[in-house]
């Protein structure tokens, strides 16, 4: 090769790799920065190791993909043998573009259509949740079938077709037959059909996000739930890990194609040998084996699924947000499922999931093919939520640790008579800063996001209800105001700002500022700590509040699809308990309402005096304060002229 | 002698389009090596298909040793076959291949070892057992199939234009190699093709077809020296076909002359088909001719040559070892012997005038069938 073609080549490589080589690199990284490489570590490994729940997900994942596999590889193999014996060729050629359109179909029109279906389904069998483990397995093996008839087919056709002719002539039955000849034959490509089906199963999100059910939770759903916090670490080893099996898979794959003819040699020089202790039967051994393990894997699952003396709990709260086990924390779910069985002599299986937005959560909820007994959204969802009787209002008799929740957090805005929900943790937005750059004099309010001696170093939200509300906030305007030409106003003042922007940003702050990229910036105070834990050796990130700004509430609630109202309220009871809320606190890092939390001495040693200081900023007339500032639910109408404003903004 | 396979009124056909095979009557007899040899889509290898078990007649019954086997899949029949591509199973090597019956049939290990070397020496394969099939050459893997077609013994063999792929020496050899075989075996043979020369020199029986109907039954000779109507007299062999009239016994008229002949039992003036074979075309002077023609070609082929002689405007194949220049005028005498008097049948004025013949036009012909074959 000439050095140009060389260089070209390495860039080539360079370019596709360069991602994955910077994943790998930070999954050793001994800190959770983002941008700065802290030295070797397996730390997130034996992190990773430890999340009992992230286990479960990856578990799940590989049941769900070895059970779509097979299944699909064993139906796409008969498809394709079937599709290949038709005389008709027109025929055969219909057959196979249709069952490739769904290959070429985009994976959010299949993920509807599986999802209506089941759902409509569902109705018609007059099951009240009609989405589980099945119709995941189904949609998976929807998806993967026409790859593996697409891998067996050509296989076929390249094989002489008197070949299973000659087996059943030299006295094999049809089945026989195919199992001693044709299968041989066409094995790589069944082989390649089903580890393709294995990775297609394993990372897909798109449709698995439409049909999954209560509970069963798959990997890129659990990662993609995690974005209200910021992705940990764990998941950069745990994507290293899933490389590197794939990157095995296909190797294997691609050196049996090559060396098929080879193979076949080699194969043949050791059946001589191996003929002795396997006799002739081992083919046959081997196809029943594969199989049998499909049987097995989908009876556990389904033995799993239908213990008939455990009841079930099903869960449905944001990514990150309870306290799993990790780095020896409590591992909250399972500490819950060991007391009931103590304390009501009855097995509790909690199926735990995670949703990434309130949007997400509301959808999966209003589509009615799914049940969950708790719910944890946000204020205004529950709000949405509470007007559209989609909440059953709760037994206090049987959450008396309700006793422990703060006066100044009761009686809030999204449910006035506390009557449907108990808050879990709420939050504040402060203003994060660089005291290496910012000068003391500077800080203090809003204004420190418009200052022009820090142009450039400023970064904004990159959603137009908080990046609205800096600017409401520093004009002094209610952030829930129907007039527009107060809207008009806040927009002049981002207008305004915007030279000044080095980017907006959502998840991205954290790498901005920690590495100083950008010195100014707004967010919730509990991810404060985890930047600061990650800066950069020549970053000094400080925090304040300005006089007014956004608070917000999640509380736990039962939503009116619940099929266990008692057991959900024993579950947000034990929530509140001291263990379990101080190891959630700890865990989620945003402030807690509860007082047995934010009173104990562990809790405050722990955390540390300067943190609750930031977290639990000293408030009188909380309530009050909350109440008028907190984001609400927009009408139709505010939202999309908000949005037309955002639009304007960007695009100028 | 044994009556083996019957075929009574047999038809087939597919996807409703025209018969394949058209209402076929055939006895095939015990340690017999029969042909079914036609041009390609005559049906031959449907028929052979029926017989193995991989296609069911649409009427009609198959007899086996007095047994109606129409609905008997094939791997409950005494019948094995030589695939026309082998079909050796690529994953198994020679030893393996051989033994695929046998193991079939749960004999026991010694036997099995026993047979197929016993096998493998009769077609003069020992000391490959160990080889893989696709390393084999094309007569080799041949030979494979037809071990592993007899290693169980059955009681018939169908081979399906098993020769088709080899070179010519190498099918010279086989033919005699599997001519050999039988004999030693004593298994009935039922052999495909359309290959009319193969068909002569290994056959007992030749049974000619075309269009899914059987023309003539008969020995090579039988078919060769009296072939029943203008199609077998061009298929098997060249032939000179002309238009004549019976005068009476021993007594054929055409080409504007009268002829001596040893055929009767025709109607007085009867129209019949002519045929005479090129190689019994006696060339004289021109003076001494019960014809007169003009050479218009002249192509020398080794052992004789072959030449197109115009008689008034009909073109004769002549094939001689005397030389003769394009252009000359010569004589042409036919013997008694040399006449064979055929009945008027659909095939008639179809064949037999070499006016656009040529070698070249054959050959290309030929390949095109064998391509047509799959």
């Amino acid at each position: 090769m000439k050095p140009a073609a060389k260089i070209y080549t390495a860039l080539i490589f360079l370019f596709l790799f360069a991602p994955i080589i910077i994943l790998l690199v930070f999954s050793f990284n001994s800190s959770n920065s983002l941008s700065v490489f802290e030295g070797f570590s397996l730390y997130w490994y034996k992190e990773l190791f430890h999340d009992t729940n992230t286990l479960g997900a990856l578990k799940n994942t590989l049941v769900l993909a070895l059970a779509a596999s097979i299944l699909s590889t064993i139906m796409g193999t008969a498809a394709a043998v079937g599709i290949n014996k038709l005389r008709n060729k027109a025929l055969q050629n219909t057959y196979n573009t249709v069952t490739n359109i769904p290959m070429t179909n985009p994976d959010i029109i299949t993920g509807i259509s599986l999802m209506l279906m089941f759902v409509f389904a569902g109705r018609l069998m007059g099951l009240s949740t009609s989405l589980n483990f099945w119709t995941m397995l189904i949609a998976h093996i929807t998806f993967c079938l026409p790859y593996v008839i697409l891998q067996v087919l050509p296989k076929l056709r390249q094989m002489d077709k008197s070949l299973p002719e000659a087996a059943m002539d030299l006295g094999c039955p049809p089945f026989r037959a195919f199992l001693k000849v044709e299968l041989p034959e066409i094995l790589p490509g069944v082989l390649s059909g089903m580890i393709m089906a294995f990775t297609l199963s394993l990372d897909d999100f798109v449709i698995s996000y439409f049909t999954a059910g209560n509970g069963f939770e798959t990997l890129p759903i659990r990662i993609y739930s995690m974005t209200k916090k910021t992705v940990t670490p764990k998941m950069y080893a745990l994507a290293t890990i899933i490389f590197f099996v794939i990157l095995a898979l296909l190797l294997i794959t691609n050196l049996m194609d090559d060396n098929d003819e080879e193979a076949k040699e080699r194969r043949a020089a050791k059946k001589a040998h191996r003929q002795h202790h396997l006799g002739n039967r081992g083919k046959e051994l081997i196809a029943g084996g594969v199989i049998a393990l499909a049987l097995v894997v989908v009876g556990a699952v389904s033995f799993l699924g239908n213990n008939a003396d455990t009841v079930e709990l099903n869960v449905y709260n944001w990514g990150e947000y309870i306290s799993d086990g990790s780095d020896d924390s409590l591992d909250t779910i399972k500490a819950f499922e060991e007391w009931y069985e103590e304390e009501y002599g009855q097995k509790v299986k909690v199926n735990y999931s995670t949703f990434a937005s309130n949007e997400d959560m509301y959808a999966k909820l209003k589509s009615g093919a799914v049940s969950y007994d708790v719910i944890i959204p946000s204020d205004y969802m529950i709000a949405r939520l509470i007007s559209e009787d989609m909440l059953l209002p709760l037994n206090f008799d049987h959450i008396p640790n309700y006793q422990y929740i703060g006066e100044q957090y009761r009686g809030l805005y999204y449910d006035p008579d506390d009557l449907y929900t108990v808050p879990y943790t709420y939050g504040v937005i402060g203003v994060i800063y660089d005291a290496n750059v910012v000068d003391e004099a500077d800080i203090g309010g809003w204004d420190l996001l418009w200052n022009e001696k820090y142009s450039r170093s400023i970064v904004q939200f990159n959603n137009p209800r908080d990046a609205f509300g800096t600017a409401m906030y520093k004009l002094g305007i209610d952030v829930n105001t129907t007039d527009k030409s107060q809207w008009d106003r806040a927009l002049d003042e981002l207008m305004q700002q915007r030279p000044l922007v080095k980017a907006y940003v959502m998840d991205e702050i954290f790498n901005t500022l920690q590495s100083g990229e950008a010195s100014i910036g707004a967010y919730y105070a509990g991810d404060y700590f985890i930047m600061q834990e990650g800066q950069a050796d020549d970053v000094d990130l400080q925090f304040y509040y300005p006089d007014e700004t956004n608070y917000f509430f999640d509380a736990m609630c039962i939503p009116s699809c619940a099929e266990n109202q008692e057991l959900a309220e024993i579950f947000i009871n034990f929530m509140l308990s001291e263990e379990a809320a101080i190891a959630n606190a700890e865990y989620i890092c945003y402030a807690s309402p509860n007082s047995l939390v934010y009173e104990s001495e562990t809790y405050i040693e722990d955390m540390g005096e300067e943190a609750i200081a930031i977290l639990y900023p000293p408030m009188d007339h909380f309530d009050e304060k909350y109440n008028h500032l907190a984001y609400r639910n927009l009408s139709d109408d505010m939202l999309s002229y908000m949005n037309t404003l955002w639009e304007g903004l960007k695009i100028n | 002698m044994k009556k083996i396979i019957e075929l009574k009124n047999i038809t087939k056909s597919f996807d409703g389009e025209q018969p394949v095979l058209d209402n076929i009557d055939l006895d095939i007899y015990d340690n017999e090596f029969l042909t079914l040899l036609g041009p390609s889509g005559c049906g031959k290898t449907t028929l052979l298909r029926l017989i193995g078990g991989f296609e069911t007649p649409d009427s009609g019954d198959i007899i086996f040793l007095g047994d109606r086997i129409n609905d008997v899949p094939p791997y409950k029949r005494n019948v094995n076959t030589v695939f026309q591509k082998y079909a050796l199973f690529p994953h198994l090597n020679v030893f393996d291949n051989v033994a695929f019956p046998l193991r079939e049939k749960k004999v026991p290990k010694e036997e099995i070892e026993a047979k197929v070397h016993e096998m493998l020496s009769l077609v003069a394969l020992k000391g490959f057992e160990k080889r893989s099939v696709t390393r084999l050459s094309g007569g080799q893997q041949q030979r494979v199939a037809i071990a592993r077609a007899l290693v169980a013994h059955p009681q018939v063999l169908l081979l399906d234009e098993p020769l088709g792929a080899l070179d010519l020496k190498l099918r010279k050899d086989m033919q005699v190699e599997l001519k050999k075989i039988q004999k030693q075996t004593g298994i009935t043979f039922i052999f495909v093709t359309h290959d009319q020369e193969e068909a002569l020199s290994m056959s007992d029986t030749v049974v000619v077809m075309s269009e899914g109907k059987i023309h003539q039954i008969g020995t090579p000779v039988d078919i060769y020296n009296e072939p029943v109507n203008a199609f077998v007299a061009d298929f098997i062999g060249e032939s000179n076909i002309l238009d004549g009239v019976m005068l009476e016994d021993y007594k054929v008229r055409f080409s504007g002359q009268t002829f001596q002949c040893l055929d009767k039992e025709f109607m007085k003036n009867e129209p019949v088909d002519v045929v005479v074979r090129p190689e019994d075309v006696d060339i004289v002077p021109v003076e001494k001719g019960q014809l007169i023609g003009v050479v218009t070609s002249v192509t020398f082929l080794g052992v004789h040559y072959e030449i197109i002689v115009d008689v008034n405007g009909f073109k004769w194949m002549i094939q001689t070892t005397d030389f003769v220049d394009v252009d000359e005028r010569i004589g042409i005498v036919l013997e008694p012997d040399a006449i064979h008097i055929m009945k008027k049948s659909e095939y008639s004025n179809l064949y037999g005038d070499y006016s656009s013949f040529s070698n070249e036009l054959d050959e290309l012909s030929e390949l095109e069938e064998e391509d047509e074959d799959e």
